[in-house]
């Protein structure tokens, strides 16, 4: 094959482009995926050249929620097996309590629709594409992956991003997966400030479930991984505390902690244990507030198919289950604090006039050892 | 022949069969490596062909709720009378394993509300053996609310002396539905609105199910007035705006 691949590539290079591309595949066909049409996402990247990594991914758009992710499988390399990476996830919640106690909104406890999309929100030009008309999906350039004196590799990624009209507010919900197997979730809120409690400070706090399930189901388990400093002294230590049964856990930003779901069996080439690691993005801080399932920020519940209630959190760990060696699922609360500025808007007889601009929280699901070395790197 | 007439033929050969593997490969990209519908048909396919997550279709939908509203665990629960449909939407149950997951059947998830006993309940059908496999009864403070929620807000919010003297124009506001996000221009003078909660005994919203409306002229909100609507104690709250 060799041979004739480099006889005919000197007289038809785009021939031994396809003849390239059906070796790859061939070695690991494509898996079975439970959606079809405008709901399947299929994306290598580079988006451009010879294939490095691929995702496969549904999505589905429902009120209330927004747009869930339900199947998702990466590919580290073309002759690599598929990883099973996400059952679904979703945004299970938007709580948003206002400084002087009242009111306190649940806004994904009414099945808002979503807004439309169309070019102005997805423009080609940005790499867009408007799927049903009101997902927005994006392949682009996402800056530098990595770079070493005069070497650089820009990275690329796919964004899925819908908004929810949720009354006066609408919620963009974005998923991203990149080029180098992290996936990233955000909420944004903009719109309009509450009708008659304009000029109050408030908190948006979307709380998404992850259905994370490394290569299939069951056999997952998850760790707290911390970093403590050997204080008084010069040293630190990491380490990886299992979590043994279902639990509600704080994020501690000294500690670098991040809450680890690995495979019992999943190991990369050098057969070190892969795991993805949820760590979060915040933008300011991460609030608590009277509601007991406002007082954690990462919780991990054993699976079951009616659970899909933040609110509803520390009652599904109660009485905590194990989930070792099991089918597990993760959350994560983001805040988003929204101290009213000149910016959101103004009053006009009796009317707010104005949108407050976007503002962002969210979470990064990172590989550990997935890879045997580093992507993108010749 | 000679060597580069020999690769001629070989290339010919090689791209015609890279041509024919990579159609059956663009098949395969679309549709997971099972026979299904493309992208172009996969709406109007039957139901037979449809895949586990694909959109679920307005005769399934309709079929789905028709299953839940009459199975008897059901019906024990909500019973037969006042029920309403909130959602119907697809679902994934789980199967044992990754490697049995192909064979898993198109399901939905009927949410179904009944006002007057203040339940509801969550219900997993399947749609190919036509049965309900799963039922999760909801209090009613977890039911999603939905337009229907907000038009009885709406009609008791309008009968509101306090609010009528406020806002003037109000019997020419309508409630906001699902097409109406979807105009790209906003129609004028509509209601919307959001669940809230209390988070204290003595706060009737703390159980009953509440929502506060919002009145919007053109792109713009009233801002003049609060009103809370206790949906279950069917009492309006009308707050005036302090002046600045």
């Amino acid at each position: 094959m060799k041979v004739r691949r480099t006889i005919a590539s000197a007289l038809f290079p785009a021939v031994v482009l396809h003849v390239g591309v059906i070796t790859a595949s061939a070695d690991e066909p494509p898996p079975w995926m439970p959606c079809s049409g405008a709901n399947l996402v299929d994306q290598k990247f580079p988006s451009t050249g010879p294939e490095v990594t691929h995702w496969r991914v549904c999505w589905e758009t429902v009120p209330g929620n927004g747009l869930l992710i339900h199947w998702a499988y990466f590919r580290k390399s073309p002759s690599s097996k598929w990883l099973f990476l996400l059952w679904d996830a979703r945004v299970s919640e938007i709580f948003v309590p206002y400084h002087t106690g009242s009111p306190r909104f649940y806004d994904v406890g009414y099945k808002f629709p979503l807004t439309p999309i169309g070019p102005a929100d997805c423009p080609a030009t940005a790499g867009g594409t408007v799927l049903a008309g009101n997902v927005c999906k994006e392949v682009h350039d996402r800056g530098l992956s990595w770079k070493s004196d005069s070497d650089v590799y820009r990275g690329e990624e796919v964004v899925l991003w819908s908004a929810l009209a949720a009354a006066n507010y609408n919620y963009v919900i974005e998923w991203t997966f990149r080029d180098d197997g992290i996936v990233m979730g955000r909420v944004g809120a903009t719109s309009h400030n509450l009708p008659f409690r304009e000029l109050e400070t408030h908190v948006h706090n979307p709380i998404w479930r992850l259905d994370v399930d490394l290569d299939g189901w069951p056999n997952d388990n998850v760790s707290l991984g911390t970093h403590t400093e050997n204080l008084p002294g010069l040293t630190a230590t990491d380490t990886e505390p299992p979590v043994a049964v279902e639990s509600g856990l704080e994020w501690n930003p000294h500690a670098f902690h991040s809450l680890d779901v690995y495979d019992k069996f999943l190991t990369n080439g050098k057969g070190d244990r892969t795991s993805y690691q949820l760590i979060p993005l915040p933008t300011g801080g991460l609030s608590r507030h009277q509601e007991p399932f406002t007082q954690k920020d990462f919780w991990a519940t054993h699976y079951k198919w009616s659970e899909m209630s933040a609110s509803n959190l520390p009652s599904y760990i109660s009485p905590q289950e194990s989930i070792k060696d099991s089918d597990i699922v993760l959350w994560y609360k983001g805040s988003v604090h929204h101290h009213p500025r000149d910016e959101d808007g103004e009053f006009v007889n009796g009317y707010w006039h104005g949108v407050a601009l976007v503002m962002w929280t969210g979470f990064m699901l990172k590989p550990h050892n997935l890879f045997d070395r580093t992507p993108f790197y010749p | 022949m000679n060597v580069g007439a020999r690769c001629l033929v070989l290339a010919v050969i090689l791209n015609i069969a890279a041509t024919s593997v990579l159609k059956g490969q663009a098949q395969t990209q679309t549709s997971g490596g099972m026979k299904s519908p493309t992208p172009a048909n996969a709406a109007s396919a039957p139901a037979s062909q449809r895949l586990p997550l694909d959109p679920l279709m307005p005769e399934e939908k309709g079929g789905a709720e028709r299953i839940a509203r009459t199975d008897k665990r059901v019906t024990d629960l909500l019973g037969e009378a006042g029920v309403r449909v909130v959602s119907v939407e697809p679902l994934a149950l789980k199967p044992e394993s990754l490697a049995t997951a192909q064979q898993m059947p198109r399901y939905a998830e009927v949410i179904l509300f009944q006002p007057e006993r203040e339940v509801g309940a969550k219900i997993a059908v399947n749609l190919e053996r036509r049965t309900v496999e799963q039922v999760e009864r909801l209090s009613s403070r977890e039911v999603p609310m939905t337009e229907q929620d907000l038009t009885d807000a709406f009609q008791l919010a309008s009968r509101e002396p306090e609010l009528q003297k406020m806002l003037p124009e109000l019997p020419s506001f309508r409630v906001q539905t699902a097409n109406d996000s979807r105009t790209l221009v906003a129609a004028e003078n509509m209601v919307t609105g959001l669940p809230i909660r209390g988070a204290e005994a003595k706060d009737p919203c703390t159980k009953h199910r509440c929502i506060e409306l919002f009145f919007r002229r053109g792109k713009d909100y009233f801002s003049e007035a609060r009103v809370i609507v206790d949906l279950s104690a069917k009492h309006v709250y009308v707050e005036r705006k302090r002046s600045r």
